[in-house]
């Protein structure tokens, strides 16, 4: 008797997702030279921080960046859920920015560390800002070694959006932390309600667009990472329908 | 001992340098995960079904 399996799927073709991710890449390597240039050549030194103010280039913008991550993950874990939305893809998606928000959560501890050893004369301090976003990233670890957990796939993609949306509650408090307690870390240097930015000319300028630059960056980043986070599913059903058949043309 | 503006270029090298190598370094590994997966999902056209059907060949009386 011959055995029959369903047939693999065809190679991914050349799709849009391809081409937006083709120009997303383009964008953020043209925006990441732009963005070295403004900020170590263009930009001249702050009064009070010296050189050290090219941190502010790619500190605030890593760190929004890691918010917007988190934001993302949990709106597709919201998405999951909803019984009218529901379908794996968003399950990837919150998947793929999570892992994309530790990254940048990472860069941000990091990047915030070494301005804090200037500034403040510590590499670290137990500051409500500085511990919150130490728990942020503690939190979306966990969160991405619980999505390696076995089990029905259905279940565990349940389990995992619950615990992204209760671990998104910690953005907003990290966020507004800075407004809540007394604080070492500055407050919003751009964003100020009824005041103008802390600083202007090419420093301006050159913050605002690493806002952007990053943004296209984590675009980019999330859209290969999405692919993966894809692929692998289909290959984890594959393997299981392989495995199927071969189990039921062994019993006959 | 560097002078303060030395030491200001330091920080920023640190930081950059930071971010560059964590950032760069995941893209790096993503892009490889995703060339080794789309290798691994490509149907293999000459792969043919499995055959259970009784075997024909002959075997040889063992003495």
């Amino acid at each position: 008797m011959t055995l029959t399996v369903p047939a693999l799927s065809k190679h991914p073709r050349r799709s849009l997702l391809d081409r937006a991710s083709f120009v997303l890449g383009v964008a953020s390597a043209v925006g990441v030279v732009a963005l070295l240039f403004l900020g170590l050549v263009v930009s001249p030194p702050a009064i009070l921080y010296g050189e050290t103010v090219r941190l502010i280039y790619v500190h605030p913008a890593v760190a929004t960046i890691t918010f917007v991550a988190f934001g993302v993950c949990a709106l597709a874990s919201l998405a999951y859920l909803w019984p009218r939305t529901r379908s794996p893809r968003w399950d990837h998606l919150a998947g793929a920015s999570a892992e994309v928000g530790v990254l940048f959560c990472a860069a941000t501890l990091v990047s915030g560390s070494i301005w804090g050893r200037y500034t403040w004369g510590v590499w670290w301090t137990w500051d409500a800002l500085l511990t919150l976003t130490l728990m942020l990233f503690v939190v979306f670890v966990g969160y991405l070694a619980l999505r390696r957990t076995g089990g029905d796939p259905v279940a565990r993609a349940k389990r995992c959006a619950v615990t992204a949306l209760l671990a998104f509650l910690l953005v907003p408090i990290d966020h507004y932390s800075t407004s809540w307690w007394n604080t070492l870390h500055q407050g919003n240097t751009v964003l100020r309600v009824g005041k103008s930015p802390l600083i202007e000319g090419w420093q301006l300028a050159t913050m605002l667009l690493s806002f952007l630059v990053f943004a296209v960056l984590f675009a980019w980043i999330l859209l290969r990472r999405f692919e993966v986070e894809s692929m692998e599913a289909r290959l984890e059903d594959e393997g299981y329908v392989w495995a199927i058949a071969e189990r039921r043309a062994e019993g006959r | 001992m560097s002078s303060p503006v030395t030491a200001g270029w330091g920080y920023v090298a640190g930081g950059y340098g930071a971010i560059g190598a964590l950032v760069a370094g995941y893209v790096v590994s993503v892009l490889r995960r995703r060339r080794s997966l789309t290798r691994r999902l490509r149907p293999t056209p000459a792969e043919p079904a499995l055959d259970h059907r009784p075997s024909t060949a002959t075997v040889e009386e063992v003495p």
